[in-house]
């Protein structure tokens, strides 16, 4: 059993969990964060320009910068995955493979993971052929055909980066017109890499041993539902991680993101939540940072009562 | 470059209540990146915080090495470690910890 109760846990080590460990220590709490990864998925972005304060920077500086800020304070930060999590008598517990802590509140700031196509051949090319983050293995396309499943502004920043490596990218999106900014958008138009081919989902992922050879389309484009091709990025949005909140009776909307108020609090006491992992309609950076400091306060007017 | 090169020594210290533990072991390891690679990046501040030594080899200067990695690990994601002949792919801390003693 933990030999020291902290007062807040937070759960998830991104930019909403750091931002959330900076305001918690500013307040005097005693702070562990625990979570997988530093960063999240804000490592994956090559470029981040809408961050105040930085014009440009890339995602995994941004979020080494957010980690070294909060961990200047004394803070616990430990990254392991987190493996359950109950409640206890005076608050509650959360396990990792290698330890037990024991809190007194908890701040959930466990993000989001990509979203499969669930289509015949991403589970057999995965990491051979079908991709989920272009900046990681964009690189080993160079000179090839690629493709980017997805229509949002993710998916264009991510056909960007591919087509620095490839000789072709196609956007294959199911709606009609791509969603991302205005300024990716127009990147994307004038960049002769790219090709966008609309209103069409791609059935299946074909191939011949271990090499990607083609995607099979629900429509003909160019006289074809053939596409030859030697990988694949799906970017077409994301699941929250929200499984470990079940134990504890947490509501999830119907997208199984966590529910809470505008203060970060959910249906549980001394259960808040922040950033990607909630319902919050919109999930970019700062506003997940916004939210991890809301918890944070959140939480101390709910230890100090 | 000779085999012996390829042994190395890895010294890593964990701090436990107060008193330093050293851990000493051998073992070979390689890891497969890339320029720009974030999650490379994290593996590779991961073993030079724990004073894990290794090897790096560029996939996209290296023909050669990226071969191996795909042949090694049956699959094109980077990074790609190797350690002692158990190859793990992506930065999976606790993986990588337990591989290593840690």
């Amino acid at each position: 059993m933990a030999d020291v109760i902290y007062d807040v846990i937070i759960i998830g080590c991104g930019v909403s969990g750091f931002a959330a460990a900076i305001y918690s220590a500013r307040f005097k709490l005693n702070t562990l964060i625990v979570g997988k990864v530093s960063g999240g998925t804000i490592n994956n972005a090559k470029e981040v320009e809408n961050y105040p304060g930085f014009k440009s920077i890339s995602g995994i500086d941004l979020g080494d910068r957010i980690r070294d800020h909060a961990t200047s304070y004394d803070i616990t930060l430990k990254e392991t995955e987190v493996i359950s999590v109950e409640k206890n008598k005076g608050g509650f517990t959360v396990r990792t493979k290698k330890e037990d802590f024991s809190g007194r509140c908890l701040i959930f700031a466990t993000g989001t993971a990509h979203r499969k196509l669930k289509i015949p051949g991403e589970e057999r090319f995965h990491g051979n052929g079908v991709h989920a983050c272009a900046l990681c293995d964009g690189i080993t396309y160079k000179g090839r055909t690629v493709a980017i499943i997805g229509g949002s502004d993710s998916a264009a920043r991510e056909a960007l980066i591919l087509s620095e490596h490839a000789r072709k990218v196609y956007i294959i999106y199911r709606g009609n017109d791509i969603r991302a900014e205005p300024i990716n958008k127009k990147r994307v138009e004038d960049n002769q890499k790219i090709e966008i081919i609309r209103n069409t989902n791609i059935t299946e992922i074909m191939g011949k041993g271990r090499v990607v050879e083609s995607v099979m389309l629900d429509k003909e484009y160019k006289g074809s539902k053939v596409i030859a091709l030697d990988g694949v990025f799906v970017n077409i949005g994301h699941v929250p991680l929200t499984s470990l909140t079940h134990s504890l009776g947490v509501k999830l909307n119907e997208k199984k993101e966590i529910m809470t108020d505008t203060e970060g609090k959910t249906n549980v006491a001394g259960v808040f939540a922040a950033g990607d992992c909630t319902g919050f309609f919109w999930k970019q950076a700062i506003t997940g940072v916004a939210q991890g400091c809301t918890a944070a306060y959140s939480a101390y007017n709910f230890l100090k009562r | 470059m000779a085999w012996q090169i390829l042994v190395l020594v890895i010294i890593g210290s964990i701090e436990l209540t107060g008193a330093t533990r050293v851990i000493t072991m051998e073992k070979k390891i390689i890891i497969y990146s890339a320029d720009n690679c974030p999650w490379c990046r994290k593996l590779k501040d991961f073993l030079l915080d724990n004073s894990v030594e290794f090897i790096e080899k560029n996939v996209n200067l290296d023909h050669e090495a990226a071969n191996e990695m795909i042949t090694k690990s049956g699959q094109q994601g980077i990074p790609v470690i190797d350690i002692d002949g158990k190859v793990i792919v992506g930065f999976n801390r606790d993986a990588i910890e337990q591989e290593l003693g840690l």
